[in-house]
């Protein structure tokens, strides 16, 4: 090390000659064959807590430090000079001493490390910690992508704005091109009545117009946009088999406790009016209490079930590209629990013969289950309660009350026999569907959008996105889902 | 006073004079130095996480073992040494630990992992191992790894159908023992599920969140990072816009006047955001100087006499990595709570300043 940068480093050492309270992921100590808890540190020293004393005197020591460009990496082994042992209550607390400058070195980069981490949590404004702390993961590796931090003040002034700075167009045209079937997710109440009337090709990119030969009705994370009765049959009426027949998938959300009885139903007739008019029954389910649902009902036993995007967890946020996977990771960071083949053997005996899944923004491994892709939003958080309706009625997204289906609509309640009407401020169900009327937008950059119940990002990487799509098509994926902004 | 509609069932205890379910209160903790406080201030269980080198070394930050995937907080023990010394002061107080294992998914690869790590916390004495994860819970009952599972809140949702799935599960020495409701479960469909079960004849010890750590989200349907790099996704500033682009006919936000949709675009984040610096050095040990106010990220203690109606056991003061002073005096507050039971004027006694009003089950 050049005498001028240990100067500087030495100028940064302001921390008192020992350091205790050092959070377990910074530092552990390798010794006696056992990994050990550092207790306090410093350049000559190291504190460590044991439950048994060690078999034979301890004559070196290893550490396992956090570097935010390699991940965990070892330090070591140092020679130890001389130790002590004190007994405590639980255990035993050792004290290692050691004479090296690499050990003091190892010390002095944990030192720095969490003393830069506290100073820009409590000191930076906005976001500007990651800015840094993921800067320094990409740093000599070429990765020049960081958070922006100076930019998520950068908002889209308009739904209308937001939606425009994402002409989806060319990836629709791709799709448009996908060997297997396309499919269009109605998510909303708009867009399957739009359905109904014959006007959806309004909302719908024009290279799929003519091309979609599946719809998914209902909606995924918000288990309050179901269509009602008469929607349902509406729209069977118009998919059944015609010139050009349209599939559909009744999308289902979570089940909450209580409306077990309700949803049964729903089913029963769903299943009913499928076979009335000749269209195969398939449902994307979002909860685990589906299958034993569906088991009780004889008129469900042709049901086809897909395990929903609810359930077909993975990491999903639009800022996973700011950070550095290690490279013996970065497949493994495609895989969950579908592709573990007991699993899946697990879900086809609950009935379950397909997967629905969201492009995330990296490309997944494939499975082995006939898979929908859904394109190009995905999904990141939802909740159980309304966070929108919870800030237009009070302010603040974190006093959610009730649930949202007391009075977004008031069909869904009466069917829960709950009452439609909002006594705190006297709105009637009819003027409380904000989620027709009203979106979170963030910071550009993110391509996150929040919508009723749930926040949702874009996958906006386009080749690569046009890359996996292909990739998919030749593994397993027979099904491409556009979902509307 | 209320009417308790509550039978006398075996375990049903006596509160202020109502018969109700003895209710326990489990914390938990970052760092084996707090076990002692914790229990002192009367925690009657404890859990925590539990993420060895091994672990770190082969999925860095890019895999949590139990949601978490941060290394620069006190927020779980990292050593088998440590869970040693976890199990003798658990053993010398007579306090049962369940240790936390609850990410959402795993991959083929992490689950014979886990379950070597489940084997090796047995050997020395751990039991109870909290698991949100179906494929999880259905590898170890296949392995017939020995265990007591709790099902945590961030298994989704429960209901009749998703407690049968459950209920399916059964060997010869891992067994599902209790079921977490998540916090944005009512009362009421806690009361549902239990009634279900007994109905049933199934029998599970129900466990519902009391303090800390609201959020506007739902842990089972969170997929995004909870690293030390980034911040939480739901702390991100945003703005609220109206909906344009309607179809013909439908009515949007711009049709409605100001007075029914109240403010038009507008910034915001949310008031915990706000100021990060002082929410950060309240909760995580860095200096706390504001006045302590009980259940201030999060409370359900208001709901006591209703979940204790609805047959929960176990009360969950969560905050691993939260300091050991808000710990501490969040236990004193539940703890304070349960002897008030029942009692009016519980709430002016525990929040003699108000309250938070972030209430789980409001």
């Amino acid at each position: 090390m050049m005498k001028s940068d240990r100067e500087t480093r030495d100028r940064q050492w302001e921390y008192p000659e020992t350091m205790d309270q050092i959070p377990y992921g910074m530092i552990t100590c390798l010794a006696d064959g056992r990994e050990l808890t550092v207790n306090d540190l410093s350049k000559a020293h190291v504190s460590v807590c044991l439950f048994e004393l060690p078999k034979t005197p301890v004559t070196e020591v290893g550490f396992v430090i956090w570097d935010w460009k390699y991940g965990f990496v070892r330090r070591g082994p140092f020679p130890v000079t001389d130790s002590t042992v004190t007994q405590e209550p639980t255990g035993y607390r050792m004290v290692l001493r050691i004479c090296s400058e690499a050990y003091a070195e190892t010390v002095r980069q944990v030192a720095d490390e969490y003393s830069e981490y506290i100073r820009l949590k409590l000191g930076e404004e906005g976001n500007r910690f990651s800015e840094v702390l993921t800067r320094k993961q990409g740093a000599g590796s070429g990765k020049t992508e960081y958070y922006p931090a100076d930019r998520d003040s950068e908002f889209s002034v308009s739904a209308e704005e937001w939606q425009d700075k994402r002409n989806a167009d060319r990836l629709a045209e791709k799709i448009a091109a996908f060997p297997g079937t396309v499919a269009l997710d109605l998510d909303r109440k708009q867009l399957w009545n739009a359905f109904v009337t014959g006007n959806l090709n309004d909302r719908v990119p024009p290279a799929l117009r003519q091309r979609y030969s599946r719809i998914y009705v209902g909606n995924a994370f918000c288990p309050e946009l179901t269509p009602d009765d008469s929607e349902i049959e509406a729209i069977i009426r118009v998919c059944a088999p015609r010139e050009r027949p349209v599939g559909v998938t009744w999308v289902t959300g979570f089940l909450r406790p209580g409306r077990e009885d309700a949803e049964r139903e729903r089913l029963r007739r769903i299943a009913g009016l499928c076979r009335q008019y000749g269209i195969p029954a398939e449902a994307e389910i979002n909860d685990w209490g589906y299958p034993m649902l569906v088991r009780d009902l004889p008129e469900c036993s042709e049901m086809i079930l897909s395990y929903g995007r609810l359930l077909n967890k993975r990491r999903r946020d639009p800022r996973q590209n700011y950070r550095t996977v290690m490279p013996d990771l970065r497949n493994q960071i495609g895989e969950n629990s579908l592709n573990d083949a007991s699993f899946r053997e697990f879900l086809t005996s609950l009935g379950i013969s397909r997967a629905e899944t969201e492009s995330p923004g990296y490309r997944m491994i494939p499975t082995g289950f006939p898979t929908a892709v859904h394109v190009p939003m995905y999904q990141t958080n939802t909740s159980d309660r309304c966070p929108l309706r919870a800030l237009r009625q009070q302010g603040n997204r974190e006093w959610q009350q009730d649930t949202c289906g007391a009075d977004c609509f008031a069909g869904q309640a009466q069917a829960a026999g709950i009452s439609g009407t909002d006594g705190r401020d006297g709105m009637t169900p009819e003027k409380l569907r904000y989620c027709e009327t009203a979106v979170c937008l963030y910071p550009d950059h993110l391509n996150l959008i929040g919508r009723y119940n749930s926040l949702f990002a874009m996958d906006r990487r386009e080749a690569d996105l046009y890359a996996d799509l292909e990739y998919y098509g030749r593994n397993g994926v027979d099904r491409i889902v556009w979902n509307f902004m | 006073m209320r009417t308790w509609n509550i039978t006398g069932e075996t375990g049903w205890t006596e509160l202020s004079g109502i018969l109700c379910n003895p209710m326990r209160l489990t914390a938990g903790f970052g760092s084996v130095g707090d076990m002692e406080r914790l229990i002192a201030a009367g925690a009657d269980e404890l859990f925590c996480g539990y993420v060895p080198v091994s672990w770190r070394e082969r999925y860095g930050n890019a895999f949590p073992l139990n949601r978490r995937e941060v290394f620069f907080y006190h927020v779980q023990i990292g050593t088998l040494e440590d869970m040693k010394r976890v199990r003798a002061i658990a053993d010398r107080y007579g306090i049962p630990v369940s240790v936390t294992m609850n990410s959402l998914y795993y991959t083929p690869e992490q689950l014979p992992i886990l379950a070597g790590y489940i084997r090796d916390l047995h050997e020395i004495g751990f039991d109870r191992f909290i698991v949100a994860d179906l494929n999880l819970i259905r590898y170890l009952h296949e392995q017939n790894v020995p265990c007591c599972l709790h099902v945590s809140g961030e298994f989704g949702e429960l209901n009749t159908g998703s407690i049968r799935l459950l209920a399916s599960f059964r060997s010869e020495r891992c067994r599902i023992t209790r079921l977490i409701f998540h916090r944005k479960n009512s009362p009421e469909a806690m009361r549902h599920c239990i009634e279900y079960c007994r109905r049933q004849g199934l029998t599970y010890e129900w466990e519902a969140f009391f303090m800390n750590e609201n959020c506007h989200y739902t842990g089972a349907f969170c997929n995004s990072l909870h690293c030390d790099e980034l911040e939480h996704i739901c702390r991100l500033p945003y703005r609220v816009v109206p909906l344009t682009g309607a179809l013909p006919g439908e009515e949007t936000e711009g049709d409605r006047t100001e007075e029914q949709i109240g403010e038009r675009t507008e910034d915001r984040t949310d008031e915990r955001t706000v100021d990060r610096t002082e929410e950060r050095e309240d909760r995580t040990g860095e200096m706390p100087e504001k006045p302590y106010c009980p259940g201030e990220s999060g409370c359900g203690i208001c709901a006591l006499e209703d979940l204790a109606e609805a047959g929960i056991g176990y009360l969950k003061i969560v905050g691993r990595g939260a300091s050991a002073d808000c710990m501490e005096q969040d236990i004193r507050t539940a703890k304070a709570a349960l002897r008030w039971f029942g009692e009016e004027d519980r709430k002016e006694r525990l929040f003699p300043n108000g309250c938070s009003g972030n209430c789980y089950y409001r």
